[in-house]
């Protein structure tokens, strides 16, 4: 795998796009300016970059209620995701949605998910009209690691697997489904051994290195496109914040949670960035910048649209 | 992706359950383990103790965990101070490196867990409890049973930074990333302790031009560029890659090998271990001071002709 300067950049600058929205929205929520519950992806910005670096606006992902991140890899808008945060009439829903209902099926996003577990389905349907065209696209489903205990997990990989569909399921494993951890709700450690059950590769890696997400992507992504099939792969990462904003969070160690975030995916990638000559501290902070002004920008934009109309509320209920 | 079989929780379990039955047979009282995340040993033993009336010990070590690979080290290092005649490892060459580091003279007698192996034996969990149990009840055979493992030792600037049991590749790959070597053209230069014909992974290039035993008292030295021999070799499970190899020569025995590197990765038995971000210097040197390893069929052919 050698990649070029503008790639390793375009990575970095992708995580730091994520992490500068989420921290903004944290922010926003804890004055109250944003309704609803929102599920920060910091933390996490690594495997959202390296899988969705390898896609292109006509393939499709299924996101989760941890979906910001996934959108904006994917190319996701983000004064209308921030409008939407808002519940403004700008935003992806007009503002009849929220955090966990954000969709752009023009750029193949086919939405942030509620339910534990309803992305698999949505993904695996998606990749069955990927192969029914035969256009080349693929389908990505992100899921978590309570969500691969669940029917639709073993449904969708069992139709995947038995169709050759060409779908790339991303099981983001941050250890806790809510706050239960992984060691007390399954026997096994490894959720890419779940792969096996169902023949096809299945394959963890470091989800915190966004280069390891990158390589190990782009060979579960070549098989899909290549008409190879589904793969399973896993991705052990951790989630800097609670489960969901202004939770209390006592479920978790917190030295163990001192040990995840010393592994923070954005700083790690900096070092080997700045140390390997590929960009100096000023190029970063450069693009740091550069988003922190996007975002300021977004919310600006939010609190400055209109909120939807009472009357529009039966509006876009169904599909016309 | 390669096509190969990592064994699950469940294999680990079924091949625990067969040693430890193997050891009982054979009159062995007392084993202890490295307590991980998957709790493998006690689940192999619930399942078993009360229907086979159990008379082995079977102790956790008392030890800190990390869940993460320097645990291997450390329960060498514990299974060393409590004197145990043999280690029993499952899993594959990078579990062997680490416990390698901290067995000195216990003798090991390495299990794969998958099929991307070089060091461990592929062998069956009884045959494995048996010749341990047998190989632990006879200490003064031991030396008849065993041979010991060459290594490469890699240092840089005088310090021993790592080592390796099978190989260390020179690779112009940047970054560690996903660990796993799926190409040979970033591959530079390739050291190995062995080079056996019936062997996956990088080693096989090497079993193409010389072959090299576990046991030879030398190893090989590849260099990989244009204008050379063409070798295709299974590098990985399923996987069958040409290299272009310029020149290669057999690397003796306590010869240090100077390398200047940069801009690259350094990989140990088959993974990305180490990343050269600037140059630098590392000395290299292939000697026989890796683990003593039991030769199971040795000690089981014993067994026949005593019976």
């Amino acid at each position: 795998m050698e990649l070029d300067r503008d790639l390793l950049l375009g990575l970095y600058s992708t995580m730091v796009k994520i992490r500068t929205f989420e921290m903004e929205a944290a922010e926003l929520f804890a004055s109250s300016l944003i309704p609803g519950f929102v599920h920060l992806y910091a933390g996490e910005e690594a495997i959202a970059t390296g899988v969705c670096a390898h896609l292109s606006a006509s393939d499709y992902i299924a996101s989760t209620h941890r979906g910001h991140g996934h959108l904006i890899a994917k190319g996701g808008n983000l004064n209308r995701m921030m409008a939407e945060l808002f519940a403004k009439r700008t935003g992806y829903c007009k503002g009849k949605g929220g955090s966990m209902h954000i969709a752009d099926v023009s750029i193949g996003i086919l939405g942030a998910n509620g339910i534990v577990g309803a992305s698999l389905p949505i993904a695996t349907g998606a990749g069955l009209a990927c192969k029914l065209k035969g256009e080349g696209a693929i389908s990505v489903c992100f899921f978590g690691d309570g969500a691969s205990n669940r029917g639709t997990f073993h449904e969708s990989l069992n139709l995947a697997s038995a169709w050759e569909l060409p779908v790339v399921y991303v099981c983001e494993n941050n250890y806790y489904a809510i706050s239960s951890c992984q060691r007390v709700a399954m026997a096994i450690q490894d959720i890419a051994e779940r792969a096996t059950g169902y023949g096809i590769p299945g394959v963890s890696v470091d989800g915190n290195d966004v280069l390891a997400v990158f390589e190990a992507a782009g060979e579960a992504v070549k098989r899909a496109r290549t008409g190879n099939g589904a793969s399973l792969l896993v991705a052990n990462t951790w989630r800097h914040r609670g489960h969901f904003e202004g939770e209390p969070e006592l479920y978790r160690d917190q030295e163990e949670h001192k040990l995840w975030l010393a592994k923070d995916p954005i700083p790690r990638f900096e070092a080997q960035l700045i140390e390997r000559g590929i960009a100096t501290t000023e190029d970063l902070r450069a693009i740091d910048r550069n988003w922190q002004d996007e975002v300021r920008q977004a919310v600006l934009f939010a609190e400055e649209s209109p909120d939807p109309a009472p009357d529009e509320l039966y509006q876009d209920v169904y599909a016309e | 992706m390669a096509y190969g079989t990592v064994f699950g929780t469940t294999e680990k379990i079924g091949i625990v359950r067969r040693i430890l039955l193997g050891l009982e047979a054979e009159g062995i009282e007392a084993v202890w383990f490295l307590p991980e995340r998957e709790q493998i040993v006690p689940r192999a033993l619930a399942s078993i103790q009360q229907r086979h009336y159990l008379r082995i010990q079977v102790h956790p070590l008392s030890m800190h965990v990390s869940f993460e690979g320097q645990d291997s080290f450390r329960a060498a290092l514990a299974l060393k101070q409590l004197g145990v005649r043999c280690i029993i490892t499952l899993g594959g060459d990078g579990t062997n490196r680490q416990v390698a580091k901290g067995c000195g003279s216990v003798p090991l007698l390495p299990v794969s867990t998958g099929t991307n192996n070089v060091f461990p034996y592929m062998i069956e969990g009884t045959i494995a409890g048996l010749a341990g149990g047998r190989f632990s009840q006879n200490p003064s055979l031991q030396s008849r049973w065993t041979h010991r493992s060459k290594r490469i030792v890699l240092a840089r600037d005088g310090i021993e930074k790592d080592i390796a049991l099978v190989d260390v590749a020179i690779i112009s790959q940047s970054f560690i990333a996903s660990r796993a070597i799926w190409c040979l053209k970033p591959l530079q230069r390739l050291f190995l302790t062995r080079a056996e014909s019936c062997s996956l992974g990088l080693s096989s290039i090497g079993a193409r031009l010389h072959p090299v035993r576990a046991t030879d008292p030398f190893g090989l030295d590849i260099l990989f560029g244009p204008h050379g021999t063409h070798v295709e070799a299974p590098i990985a499970p399923g996987l069958i890659e040409k290299a272009e190899v310029q020149s290669w020569q057999l690397l003796p025995l306590e010869k240090s090998i100077p390398l200047v590197l940069s801009q690259g990765t350094i990989a140990l038995d088959g993974e990305r271990e180490i990343e050269i971000p600037q140059q630098q210097q590392w000395t290299l040197v292939l000697d026989q001071e890796g683990p003593w390893v039991v030769d199971p069929s040795l000690v089981l052919d014993t067994i026949r002709s005593s019976a």
